[in-house]
């Protein structure tokens, strides 16, 4: 018989107070694993659908001669040959130590081609990529993808009467415009997109990108260290942040992010207040037990410890179920609370921590009670007799 | 030398502003090996006494001496190791622990000294052959009748050899005939060399203790030798 046997023993035996105790650890344990979980996986999403409606990070080719733009980008254009990207920094970018981090690249080549005696801007794009990273573009026609393939902004196709299916000659090279651009007040209602590689050839700009796009996840680290990333690799590129972007998804993540902590913080409360008050009600229930205890000689100390080690059981064994249990009801829940198709993961870091939590807050909790029964007076608590 | 010397103890409650005289001046000497029966009405202060002497309620005033142990001038857990390796106790309605088996309740004691599992449970299962319970270790109390239980609370209180146990109104849950069965094993362990000090009720029960002393409004009022004593 040694004094954890004396608090298993008390725990095994005593089974509707132990159901009870388990049960407010284990309700609040398991509500905080799944208001964490769901909270995270839809800041997570959130942060993930916020990434991919554009591009956060635009790297440039490094030059202070500055004359086109697009997007807010100036684009080096001048007489003397301009600085470019090559089409093997996009590989760079995709090979960075926060390459996890990247969502989409999304290279691009500028130049000016003539049509009908006038001058058009010709943005030579990776059609795949491009679509992605342009979520909300909806255009007339068929998806673009050909090496021959055009999407011509809204502008451009009311100017020169051009439908999808009809074909475009530009620099004596036909192409088919595949689809039309609806109006996106914007620049792009004035461009035309072709193939990089098509464009590449008919601009002479072989293997030359006038600057990258690139939408990067990051909800789990700082935009800052995926730019620094990015110049490290890219020597010669100017990279920099869409500010905007950014702080606004920081906001709406940090909003979710401190709702889910506060309530989290307010269901641990009230599960410890839960332990606490049974824990203080199964001490004073067992008042003469203690006098009995001390009796035969046990010291304060032995007392404390048989209340405490009844409670860290209890906050374990809460703190396994809990996990187990708020993972479930959040696979469950998720659903339904977060209206977004969410993945809630088994993760054991969460779950250990989940745990040593539990028990923490279990063995707090009953810190008090403990203190009190450590501190009957055994005559006092032999009165009960 | 005697094995408790108590020397004009006086134990005083307290509540708000009123004071109640639990014993007043009491100066007991209790031999080693002594069988002693304290005798006297609801409220004497015979409880309180008993509980003065386990080393569980310090006096207002006097000493306590066990063993030449002044025991009320140890600090509160050296006390608590005192009564670990002197006394052992049996309360009123046994106060065994409900979610132990007997087995387990004997062994409580050695759980706080020194010795492995096995060792206790040598222990214990020699004790509770001592009581006539070697069958039932393994119940729980509530699976056994009144003088199982009040067996087991024996087992518990010897298991650890303490030289002196106190017993409250230890067969005041009994029937006659289960009491007297109580008694005598009280009787036997006494003849092996434990002092027992019992409050009781039942003069049937002063028959067989060798000393009884009677005790009226905090004061010994009169002891004399019995039966048990007389005949040795």
């Amino acid at each position: 018989m040694r004094l954890d046997s004396i608090a298993i023993n008390s725990l095994r035996r005593r089974k509707v107070k132990m159901i009870f105790m388990l049960l407010g650890m284990v309700i609040a344990m398991a509500t905080v694993v799944t208001l964490f979980s769901i909270t995270t996986a839809m800041n997570s999403e959130l942060a993930d659908t916020f990434d991919e409606i554009g591009a956060n990070i635009m790297v440039t080719p490094k030059s202070d001669d500055l004359s086109l733009s697009y997007g807010g980008v100036s684009i080096p254009a001048s007489a003397k040959q301009p600085a470019m990207l090559t089409n093997n920094d996009i590989i760079k970018i995709n090979t960075i130590p926060n390459k996890d981090n990247i969502a989409y690249a999304a290279p691009k080549v500028l130049g000016l081609a003539e049509f009908q005696g006038n001058s058009l801007m010709l943005v030579g794009v990776d059609f795949p990529y491009e679509l992605k990273l342009k979520k909300w573009w909806t255009y007339h026609g068929d998806k673009p993808g050909a090496v021959d393939d055009l999407l011509l902004g809204s502008k451009v196709a009311r100017e020169y009467d051009k439908r999808a299916g009809d074909s475009m000659v530009i620099k004596g090279k036909e192409f088919k415009v595949a689809a039309v651009l609806d109006e996106q007040g914007t620049e792009e209602d004035g461009l035309v997109f072709a193939n990089l590689l098509t464009a590449q050839d008919l601009l002479n700009k072989k293997n030359q990108l006038s600057f990258i796009e690139v939408a990067a996840y990051c909800t789990t680290c700082p935009i800052e260290q995926i730019i620094s990333d990015i110049e490290k690799s890219v020597p010669n590129a100017k990279v920099s942040a869409l500010a905007e972007a950014v702080k606004t998804r920081q906001q709406i993540i940090d909003r979710f992010t401190n709702f889910s902590y506060a309530v989290s913080v307010v269901v641990l409360l009230i599960g410890s207040l839960v332990v606490m008050l049974t824990m203080m009600s199964s001490v004073s229930e067992r008042t003469s037990e203690i006098g009995v205890y001390r009796a035969m000689g046990f010291r304060r100390s032995n007392i404390f410890e048989i209340i405490l080690t009844e409670a860290g059981i209890i906050g374990l064994v809460g703190g396994v179920l809990g996990y187990i249990i708020g993972i479930l009801l959040a696979k469950t829940l998720a659903p339904t609370i977060a209206q977004m198709a969410i993945t809630i993961p088994w993760n054991p870091l969460i779950g250990v921590t989940v745990v040593f939590v539990a028990t923490v807050v279990g063995l707090l909790s009953s810190a008090y009670p403990a203190v009190q029964a450590a501190k009957l007076d055994p005559a006092e608590a032999l009165r009960h007799i | 030398m005697s094995l408790i010397d108590v020397k004009g103890v006086s134990k005083i409650y307290r509540s708000g502003e009123e004071e109640v005289t639990a014993l007043n001046k009491v100066d007991l000497t209790i031999e080693e090996g002594d069988f002693v029966a304290l005798m006297g009405p609801s409220g004497s202060g015979k409880s309180t006494l008993l509980t003065i002497l386990g080393a569980l309620n310090p006096p207002s005033q006097g000493n306590v001496l066990i063993d030449d142990i002044d025991i009320y001038k140890l600090p509160v857990e050296r006390r608590a190791d005192f009564r670990s390796t002197y006394i052992g106790f049996i309360f009123q309605q046994f106060q065994l622990i409900p979610y132990l088996t007997a087995v387990e309740n004997v062994m409580l004691p050695l759980a706080i000294l020194k010795h492995s599992h096995g060792e206790q449970l040598e222990m214990a299962q020699n004790v509770l052959d001592k009581v006539g319970l070697s069958n039932k270790m393994k119940r729980l109390p509530n699976q056994l009748s009144g003088g199982e239980q009040e067996r087991v609370a024996i087992a518990r209180a010897i298991v650890n050899q303490p030289p002196l146990v106190f017993a409250d109104e230890p067969t005041g849950s009994l029937d006659t005939k289960t009491g007297d069965e109580i008694m005598r094993l009280f009787q036997s362990l006494n003849k092996e060399g434990l002092t027992i000090i019992m409050v009781t009720h039942n003069e049937e029960n002063l028959s067989y203790a060798k000393r009884t002393i009677w005790v009226r409004d905090g004061q010994i009022e009169r002891e004399h030798l019995t039966g048990a004593a007389v005949s040795f």
